[in-house]
């Protein structure tokens, strides 16, 4: 019995390490990386592979039911919020000009927020009273 | 016994330092980032970065002592970056590596003579 606990531990070490391990990966990413986009594309690593890797982890290692529940909400607040600044992050990246248009593929916002002939509906109203 | 638990506080010590040495050159990104939105950015890594670190500590340690502040951060650190990406990002705007210009503002009330204004 005191060996499966043994192993617990370990694996759960083990994990840690993993999990700082992805996130110094996502850091160099990020440092290396050309532009907003892809800079972001890096960032989303740390956020939540590393950080559930790491919180796995120390679950491992703590086996009390406080303990579990607390980590299990801090995992789920993170993947709640973190789509929330990176979608803001990207909308602004783009409506300030700071995305390669010519590096793209596909480029679905294009027609609906830098055409001349579509303006905004809303604000057209809005003007015309 | 004492062999798996030297050898779990090795592995938890690396852990440790890996977050540290992240969070540093995570420093370097903020220092030269070269829009806001980058900032942004490295911001909620950071947030990240507190968090498994706090969490390898809390591992190594064996307590929950610091829980309630990753839930905090966890809860609470997207905020700046949102913030800064509704508020200062619009206003801020660096040399554009791009070819294209910078797309102008849309059209006012006075200028709907060519195109089909909504009535």
């Amino acid at each position: 019995m005191n060996a499966w606990l043994q192993i617990l531990d370990t694996a759960g070490a083990v994990l840690v390490l993993l999990g700082a391990a992805i996130c110094l990966l996502g850091v160099i990413g990020m440092l290396r990386l050309p532009d907003v986009l892809s800079r972001s594309h890096a960032a989303t690593k740390p956020q939540t592979l590393g950080m559930i890797l790491v919180l796995a982890g120390v679950a491992l290692r703590l086996r009390t039911g406080m303990d579990l529940a607390t980590l299990v909400l801090i995992g789920f607040f993170q993947m709640l919020t973190g789509p929330v600044a990176s979608h803001l992050v990207a909308r602004s990246a783009y409506r300030t000009g700071q995305v390669d248009h010519d590096e793209l593929l596909f480029d679905e916002l294009d027609e609906q927020l830098t055409d001349e002939k579509y303006p905004p509906p809303a604000r057209r109203s809005d003007s015309k009273g | 016994m004492s062999v798996f638990e030297q050898i779990d506080r090795i592995l938890l010590i690396a852990a440790v330092v890996l977050v540290l040495i992240a969070g540093l050159l995570l420093l370097g990104r903020i220092w030269r980032g070269p829009s806001m939105l980058d900032r942004a950015i490295s911001l909620d890594v950071i947030a990240a970065l507190i968090i498994a670190g706090l969490g390898a500590k809390s591992a190594l340690a064996l307590d929950s002592f610091y829980f309630p502040i990753m839930l905090v951060l966890a809860f609470l650190g997207f905020t700046g970056s949102v913030g800064i990406a509704r508020f200062i990002a619009v206003r801020d705007r660096p040399a554009v590596t791009s070819p294209t210009p910078p797309q102008p503002p849309a059209p006012a009330a006075g200028s709907g003579e060519t195109k089909e204004g909504p009535r």
